[in-house]
């Protein structure tokens, strides 16, 4: 190897060094900004609790009248850069588009907003979670009383628990926090769900 | 069913590239190599910690990243359980045969693919080592299955925020490598 090239290829480990140094470091730094994103559940608790949350719905006037979070106001991307709320909210963000959620998010994160999360998967997690949520006929211990715990929950915001739903039906980590909610859910939310264009958010 | 729409070929077509690019990945960072992976342990040649360390930290930051960006749920991930004793006793054999054979499970392959006797070799004790270790199972359960410590990871057991785990490794790594690259120059000195 001739000292050119071991010159270029120090010059590249310390560029890679520095990088890993770098995002190391934002990744500390970025605790103290709060979690990027909320499970759907988290957010019912948090509106249940009375906790002052600001719930953004970024989908368009026609859908948000269809069906929305309970006290979440319709927003678009130009309301935020303008925003009035404070920079100490609590704001949590939801839409069926991740691309709109993520710039939403940025833009806020940007404007000096340190608390905003988003629901990954949108109000379909709602739906399926908090609005519906569903127990396996041959659910475990454990699955019942958590169901109990969203069943209650899910009274609390007018929605419909459903029982002895086949295993079949319950996606694999239907019961893990932040796991896949799957596509399965009952003929009168099927219809809802139908309207909710979701596009992996 | 095409391979896109079955998620059990598209898994395994994934998984069949990624094997391929870590072979080559290792061969070509000369971990198919006895002399290379035994000087590991004489301090003469760190290049098997150099090498898995950046995989680590890169894999690390990758995958804390790619959480916060909301592309991969770092929740959904498997994380093996931990058993302390069958675990120790294991690394102890692992480490072992390493030192014995210069090659450990993925290095034998990538040797033995580059048609070295050794790497065979190890290869075929490795499926002994399987066989023996399968039809003993019945008698090694009650230490196989001992002191399970549940789903450990380094957050929960420090108490810290992931992100600042994540700043601690990456750190540790860039001062480890600094040091491996002092300690290889101070050998061949």
């Amino acid at each position: 190897m001739g000292d050119a090239e071991v010159a270029r290829v120090i010059g590249l480990h310390r560029t890679l060094a520095l990088a890993a140094l770098i995002l190391g470091g934002a990744a500390a730094a970025s605790e103290s900004m709060g979690p990027e994103w909320t499970t759907a559940v988290e957010l019912a608790e948090r509106i249940k609790g009375g906790q002052p949350t600001e719930v953004l719905d970024l989908r368009s006037a026609e859908e948000f009248q269809r069906f929305h979070v309970p006290s979440a106001v319709p927003a678009t991307l130009g309301d935020l850069i303008d925003s009035p709320l404070p920079k100490s909210a609590s704001i949590v963000l939801y839409g069926d588009d991740s691309a709109r959620v993520a710039q939403a998010w940025a833009l806020l994160r940007m404007r000096g907003y340190r608390h905003v999360a988003y629901m990954r998967q949108g109000l379909y997690e709602w739906i399926a979670r908090v609005h519906e949520p569903a127990l396996a006929v041959d659910a475990t211990a454990a699955e019942r009383a958590e169901f109990d715990r969203l069943a209650a929950l899910s009274r609390y915001f007018g929605g419909q628990p459903r029982l002895d739903v086949p295993r079949a039906a319950l996606p694999a980590g239907y019961w893990r926090a932040g796991g896949d909610i799957g596509s399965r859910p009952s003929v009168e939310t099927a219809l809802l769900v139908a309207a909710i264009r979701r596009r992996g958010c | 069913m095409s391979a896109a729409a079955d998620p059990v070929a598209l898994t395994l077509a994934v998984a069949c590239a990624l094997g391929f690019a870590f072979g080559w990945l290792l061969e070509r960072a000369g971990l198919g190599s006895a002399r290379v992976l035994v000087g590991q342990f004489y301090f003469a040649n760190l290049t098997v910690f150099k090498v898995l360390f950046s995989a680590l930290v890169t894999a690390m930051l990758g995958a804390f990243w790619l959480d916060r960006a909301g592309l991969l749920d770092l929740g959904a991930v498997y994380v093996p359980e931990t058993f302390a004793v069958p675990q120790a006793i294991g690394g102890l054999l692992f480490g072992g045969g390493l030192l014995l054979a210069g090659l450990c499970p993925g290095t034998s392959c990538v040797a033995a693919a580059t048609g070295r006797t050794d790497g065979l070799a190890v290869m075929a004790g490795l499926v002994l080592g399987i066989l023996a270790f399968d039809l003993a199972f019945d008698s090694l359960n009650q230490v196989y299955a001992s002191t399970p410590l549940g789903t450990l990871t380094l957050p929960d057991l420090l108490h810290l925020p992931a992100g600042v785990v994540v700043a601690l490794v990456a750190g540790m790594a860039v001062v480890m490598f600094v040091a491996a690259e002092w300690a290889m120059r101070r050998w061949r000195a």
